[in-house]
């Protein structure tokens, strides 16, 4: 599979969106496109650019300045026609993903949505009147989890959470986790199974994944994640499952259900700090549950895919001020055998 | 004159059997409208909805669906006449546009309106198929007697 570049990967996100803003956006400077991150688009403000520690924002003949004037004012008709061609004339297909605030696209692309929430028996049915797109371009950067592999995996598989800030590169490190795991890169080929349901990493789109990730990759999209991780479990009978953001109680239900069957789960969580992430009831769940024996903090948004620490579960404690006894748990390479009630002396 | 009305039945059964096909489709796979139109054109038992190879040219050439389906039923109804013309042109303002459940209402909607067209079709099909049958065979009798 051919790797396209990053500029290449900006303008296949630009030729999502309208005509117009197309083509201001396909004559952006080619040093800009290759470290764009996102393209924001909001009615009535300058069309931004994200960069890596910069906001640029777009000039009517496809300049860039720092400063948000004399850029090119989004119009309403601008999201609406953009929204459409996104959804490739077919708004039906995406129903579900934009009653959660975004859309999937081809190219592996992801368009958030920001508007007014249509409400159906107290329940989002839909989102109307939108005035603002965020467009997170995405990547495949073959080797971005070089380091990882190595610091976490080097002895063999083991469960990990990868925790970080927004656009701190989670994403861009499991995509590249799972094509190395199932690529033999951490000692032999493992079975990975992508429960992708943003469709994120592995983008598949028309049947094709959009994002190479191996050879013994199986690529569950669109799924719910706790439906993702029961059927990969059932069917799949993968060595490690790898889903994106995890959080939610169904979810993560799923994740303990899969490690009772022996599975790896390696995910990732928004969190700036494991401070942050110890606060997090569904997260702290998994850890007690001996989900993972690792955890992986990434770095600022400004350098994304770094990483700043791996922390094993065993300090959690001292990290989080937590007196929990980690590694008094019975806890075998991520897997939890026969663990009963964990006591805790403390609340979070 | 006779063979005229029924190609216009053929063409309304036609009809309902792709407003069928996208009913299904849709409601199973969801799949985008592009898809929807490139799969139904090769299917062999809609091949006389012309239209439907007419729009997939359009599509391919880069325009929008609600265009390229309107312009192609426009373009090449075949025997189809005016009402129903209308009815199928329409399906460019709803497939892809709305959630599933509106595009399911409407097709379902279209299908009945069709219905009702072909049963009306089939009456004034039988009751003057025999008339221009007969008045074609007169006709073919009178110029043979004239030229003899």
């Amino acid at each position: 599979m051919e790797v396209q570049n990053h500029a290449e990967r900006f303008d296949s996100a630009a030729n999502l969106l309208n005509v117009k803003l197309r083509d201001i956006l396909l004559g952006v400077p080619a040093q800009a496109k290759r470290s764009a991150m996102e393209i924001r688009i909001r009615v009535g403000s300058p069309v931004a650019i994200t960069c890596p520690g910069q906001i640029w924002f777009l000039g009517k003949s496809s300049d860039l300045h720092n400063i948000p004037q004399n850029g090119y004012l989004a119009t309403k008709q601008d999201i609406a026609d953009s929204i459409i061609t996104m959804c490739e004339h077919s708004v039906h297909t995406h129903q579900h993903e934009m009653k959660n605030g975004f859309i999937s696209l081809r190219g592996g692309h992801r368009a958030g949505l920001c508007g007014s929430a249509v409400l159906s028996a107290g329940e989002i049915s839909a989102v109307r009147d939108v005035t603002s797109i965020n467009l997170r371009i995405a990547r495949e950067i073959r080797g971005a989890a070089n380091d990882l592999v190595h610091r976490v995996f080097n002895r063999g598989l083991c469960g990990a959470l990868i925790a970080g800030i927004p656009s701190s590169g989670k994403t861009t490190l499991l995509r590249d986790l799972a094509r190395q795991l199932s690529s033999g890169k951490a000692g032999r080929h493992y079975k990975v199974a992508v429960v992708d349901e943003r469709y994120e990493i592995g983008a598949v789109y028309n049947g094709a994944p959009q994002n190479y990730l191996g050879p013994a990759c199986d690529i569950l999209s669109g799924y719910p994640k706790g439906e993702g991780i029961i059927t990969a479990v059932r069917t799949l009978s993968p060595d490690v499952i790898i889903c994106d953001e995890i959080g939610m109680k169904d979810e993560v239900d799923s994740i303990i259900d899969g490690l009772n069957c022996g599975v790896k789960i390696i995910a990732s969580a928004h969190a700036s700090s494991i401070e942050e992430l110890c606060k997090r009831r569904q997260i702290t769940r998994l850890i007690d549950n001996g989900a993972f024996k690792k955890i992986v903090m990434l770095g600022s948004w400004d350098k994304p895919g770094q990483i700043q620490e791996v922390v094993e579960v065993g300090e959690i404690g001292d990290k989080a001020g937590r007196s929990v006894p980690y590694n008094s748990m019975f806890i075998d390479d991520g897997d939890l055998h026969g663990v009963g009630t964990l006591q805790k002396s403390t609340s979070y | 004159m006779a063979s005229g009305l029924s190609k216009r039945v053929r063409a309304i059964e036609d009809a309902i059997l792709l407003i069928d096909h996208l009913y299904d489709r849709l409601r199973y796979l969801q799949p985008t409208v592009a898809s929807l139109v490139y799969e139904a054109s090769g299917t062999t038992s809609l091949q006389r909805c012309r239209y439907l190879a007419e729009c997939k040219l359009s599509l391919e050439s880069g325009h929008g669906f609600t265009n390229s389906w309107k312009d192609a039923v426009k373009k090449s109804p075949g025997s189809l006449e005016l009402q129903e013309i209308e009815l199928i042109s329409a399906l460019g303002d709803v497939l892809g546009s709305t959630d599933l459940d509106s595009q399911l209402q409407n097709l379902a909607w279209t299908r009945e309106q069709l219905e009702h067209i072909l049963s009306d079709a089939r009456a004034y099909r039988d009751k003057h198929h025999k008339l221009y049958s007969s008045l074609g065979v007169l006709s073919g009798i009178a110029v043979a007697i004239i030229l003899i």
